[in-house]
């Protein structure tokens, strides 16, 4: 039998409950204003400029630390986080075994043939019992550093056993956690004697953290660097606020044409509930606002048109057939007609988006959230918003004659 | 709806082939590959987010370059006021203008009758002339005369410098030997570029931000240098800093510039031993060069670049050749440098970066695998569900979900579109949302079914009614397309193209794919009951 999320003949008062679900809706409006007034967006260097650093670190780290090392360098304080690892679900797959620096009696070259045996001595135990290891080697501050990806059936304590039957010390042997910490510094100004001034750079700025970072911490990789001028910033900012604006005009002009003004107006209010209540969550959750989460709204704006059009396309086709059914009861049937639709493709469409999310990778999550989110409140709004508002607005109920600008072959 | 004519089927069908013949060389092992001709054999090109690499928006500073016009026109005016013994103070340029005050009010309109000769069209060249002066001139009563750039001129002469320093730059950057730079025009005066595979910003930030202006000027010795510092410094002289911090007092007249080198090389002194670079003039420079050194043996001269002291060196001999060497404690990689420098010319004003984002090669690979592994996962959710959903009709779906992922790779790697972070998500979100049209196409035919039509009946319905939803919605999700292809830059284009190439193959799949396969099962099967 297949699979069916919602009753092939379903018969919900969508309209009787508008009230409740209008007032939650303008509510939860107010609210994401208010939270944006008062709390505002945190918002990424793409739009207020200035410097962000993604560092690689192998989990001995911590953001306190790198945070305490990035103010010290007078720059201003920097905005120090970690971010979740690569893939949330699965297990890291690398490990790291730090060997204990090898004395030698005081001879360098001696200390180091000594380390090389002893590297070579662990690599070889470790080989013998487990297939298909494969290593990267770095010299650390407390000893010599082999990181291996897992092999099957690799366990810390088995190795640990097999290290200690060839008298190998260990000074670490631990999963690694691919972990990455996040350095946002919105303006690096920094007074400049020469001239006298606060002078912006950036670019002093990226060079002296990494070398003071380099001092400290040895595995360390720089995954990722961006910096953005205060005049692109700015220029970002009203990019993306007129792309928005301009998506919202060109579909009230479109469905103005292919329906009447009344749809058009419910279109965009649900439109601006949309946006607004992903600015609000994304000011609650504190989530970075950055260039690509504009472009997750535009995506919003479309993917919430698309069914908010799908409704208003069943509500024409209705107007057409029950001429006389009272307005409120032909919005419901047609909410009804389509609702098999509607949640089948937010399902289809959340369960990309949920894979996505989970195994996507950290540089999109933000970008993903503000997408499933979307996805959320644009299949409620074009039920609870877009069409009531119809009812508010009222629509010409004789279709048959004259104005229609619909080809015939609409409908569904 | 369901009959098809036998050229369209073929049509769908070659659509369908043609996907696949450019989506391909994606999957092609290597050596296979070799053999594809190059109209076929393009692959999806990978945005700097996935191949990592490093980006930098650069402007061309404006205020430098409105100054250096206006001071070629100080010169003019200096030069004609003194031909025809116009008596005039003041005469400098300030805030974007130039402005200068006539001794003799009555000299004032024979003044600015000889300035306003000196106005030339815009962009006149010898195949016509332009429509606009380049210059705008004013007089008070009280005899001040200030003279602007028009904003055409303004807006020619930073077109024309961005064009020039592209040109520029490009060489620079190509002598690196990175592979495969983009550098385009951005905008009205910012220059966009992105270079692959590299993750240190500082050399191309140092070869390219270099205005790399070379002159040879003259040691001014009429007064010692601690004279000069204390504020003492003869007109036409100013004081410059060697890279040492040494300072030393020159003439402002460049003798000869860098225009006038045909070649520099990095090579080691035949004296010292220490890298150099070896620099040679042009036939007239090599005549001014040579008259020079002739006129002022024994005398300092000094090989100055952007403002800086190299090497001021004391004229011992008259250097006919053509040819010099320029030393100034470099190691062999500056020296090298030095010389790609000089050799791609000097920029027409200085460039700065005003954007950069850095992605490290571990990072892009990172997101390469996280975004398979998101897409397969995705995919096969998405498929899972639809045959849960719809059974045989949800198979039809799918195989139009495989084509039109097929058909996306193809129509991105034939269009050489660049396929970024965002673009994958785009890719994955498509998937999600192509299996809108059929969804609502399916449940149409339920709908039709419920009310009791046939088989064929329902689908022919279920299709015709569907059709105009989908166009109606999928047009408005391609609206916020463009708009985000407009507006956006770098990935968020990116999303935008595989957005909008999405939405198009996903209607074209949905709506003629899967008709063909269900138009095809109908024929064939004639089921007396819908198995949806």
């Amino acid at each position: 039998m297949l699979l069916r999320l919602i009753p092939s003949k379903t018969d919900i008062k969508f309209i009787r409950l508008r009230t409740p679900f209008m007032i939650m809706s303008v509510l939860m409006m107010v609210a994401s204003i208010g939270l944006f007034g008062v709390k505002g967006l945190n918002l990424g260097i793409d739009f207020q400029g200035g410097t962000m650093i993604e560092i690689g670190t192998d989990g001995t780290t911590n953001s306190e630390e790198i945070r305490g090392i990035v103010n010290s360098l007078g720059f201003g304080n920097a905005d120090v986080q970690e971010l979740r690892g690569q893939d949330v679900l699965a297990d890291s797959d690398n490990y790291l075994i730090v060997i204990n620096e090898q004395s030698g009696g005081g001879d360098e070259r001696e200390a180091e043939q000594a380390q090389q045996n002893v590297v070579e001595t662990a690599r070889a135990a470790l080989n013998q019992r487990f297939a298909g290891i494969t290593y990267s080697e770095s010299d650390t501050d407390n000893g010599f550093a082999l990181q291996l990806t897992r092999p099957a059936g690799f366990e810390i304590a088995k190795a640990q056993e097999y290290l200690d039957e060839y008298e190998i010390t260990v000074a670490r042997l631990s999963q690694v956690d691919d972990q990455t910490i996040r350095v946002n510094l919105a303006s690096p100004y920094r007074f400049n004697e020469n001239r006298g001034a606060e002078v912006y750079s950036a670019e002093e700025f990226s060079a002296e953290m990494q070398e003071s970072l380099n001092a400290v911490y040895t595995t360390l990789t720089y995954r990722r660097q961006e910096v953005v001028g205060p005049k692109v910033s700015g220029e970002l900012v009203q990019a993306g606020a007129l792309a928005v604006t301009l998506a919202v005009m060109a579909v009230f002009v479109y469905i103005m044409f292919r329906f009447e003004w009344q749809f058009s107006m419910g279109a965009v209010f649900a439109l601006v509930h949309d946006v607004v209540l992903t600015i609000g969550v994304f000011s609650l959750l504190n989530i970075e606002f950055n260039l690509s989460i504009i472009a997750a709204i535009l995506t919003i704006v479309g993917y919430s048109l698309n069914d908010t059009v799908v409704v208003y396309d069943r509500v024409r086709e209705n107007l057409r057939k029950y001429k006389r059914m009272p307005l409120a009861e032909l919005l419901d049937q047609s909410i009804n007609d389509t609702l098999s639709r509607t949640v089948m493709t937010s399902v289809t469409t959340l369960l990309a988006l949920g894979a996505l999310y989970i195994f996507g990778g950290e540089v999109i999550r933000g970008f993903t959230f503000a997408m499933i989110w979307g996805v959320i409140v644009g299949t409620y709004s074009s039920i609870f918003i877009a069409s009531p508002v119809l009812l508010i607005f009222g629509v010409r109920r004789d279709w048959s004659k004259g104005g229609d600008t619909a080809p015939a072959t609409t409908g569904a | 709806m369901l009959y098809f004519q036998t050229w369209k089927t073929i049509l769908v069908i070659s659509v369908c082939l043609f996907g696949i013949v450019f989506a391909a060389p994606n999957v092609l092992p290597d050596n296979v590959r070799e053999q594809v001709p190059a109209f076929f054999n393009k692959s999806l090109n990978l945005g700097l987010d996935l191949s990592g690499g490093v980006h930098l928006l650069w402007e061309v500073e404006t205020d430098e370059l409105i100054d250096s016009r206006l001071e070629t026109v100080e010169d003019d005016v200096r030069t004609v006021l003194l031909a025809n013994d116009v008596g005039y103070t003041g005469l400098r340029v300030a805030d974007h203008q130039l402005s200068l005050r006539i001794r003799d009010l009555d000299e004032l309109s024979q003044a600015q009758e000889l300035i306003e000769e000196l106005i030339t069209p815009v962009g006149a060249s010898a195949l016509g002339g332009g429509s606009a002066d380049d210059i705008a001139v004013s007089v008070t009563e009280a005899g001040l005369i200030t003279v602007v750039l028009t904003e055409e001129a303004l807006e020619f002469l930073v077109s024309q410098a961005v064009t020039q320093s592209i040109e520029i730059v490009r060489r620079r950057i190509d002598e690196m030997g990175t592979r495969e730079p983009s550098i385009q025009r951005q905008g009205r005066d910012r220059i966009i570029m992105q270079v692959p595979g590299e993750s240190d910003p500082q050399r191309i930030k140092d070869l390219v931000g270099t205005t790399a202006r070379m002159e040879f000027r003259m040691h001014d010795s009429s007064v010692t240098i601690g004279e000069a510092l204390a504020g003492r410094v003869p007109p036409g002289s100013e004081v410059l800093y060697e890279q040492s911090g040494q300072p030393i007092l020159l003439r402002e007249r460049a003798l000869i510039d860098g225009d006038r080198l045909v070649n520099a090389q990095p090579s080691f002194s035949s004296r010292t031993g220490e890298p150099v670079v070896t620099i040679r003039f042009d036939t007239r420079g090599a005549q001014t060069f040579a008259r020079i050194t002739r006129e002022n043996v024994g005398e300092r001269f000094a090989i100055i670049l952007d403002d800086i002291v190299l090497t001021a060196p004391r004229i011992n001999e008259a250097i006919p050749g053509g040819s010099a060497e320029i030393s100034g404690s470099f190691t062999a990689e500056t020296s090298n440098d030095l010389s790609i420098l000089l050799r791609a010319g000097a920029l027409p004003a200085p460039l700065t970066v005003v954007e950069e984002r850095v992605v490290g090669p571990g990072l892009g690979q990172d997101s390469i695998d996280a975004g398979k592994k998101a897409a397969i996962i995705a995919f096969a959710l998405v498929i899972v569900f639809m045959i849960a959903s719809y059974g045989l009709f949800g198979v039809y779906a799918n195989i139009a979900l495989i084509i039109n992922v097929v058909l996306i790779g193809g129509a991105l790697s034939f269009l050489q579109a660049t396929l970024t972070l965002p673009g994958i998500a785009g890719i994955i979100l498509t998937m999600g949302m192509a299996v809108d049209a059929n969804v609502l196409i399916f449940e149409r035919i339920r709908e039709e079914v419920a009310s009791g039509k046939t088989p064929i009946n329902a689908t022919e319905t279920g299709y015709s009614r569907a059709l105009g939803t989908i166009l109606d919605a999928n047009i408005t999700t391609m609206i916020a397309a463009v708009i985000l292809f407009m507006m956006g830059a770098g990935p968020v284009r990116g999303f935008a193209i595989t957005l909008g190439i999405g939405i198009i193959t996903s209607v074209f799949t949905a709506v003629t794919v899967t008709r063909l396969m269900v138009a095809t099962y109908l024929r064939s099967a004639r089921p007396s009951k819908l198995p949806i």
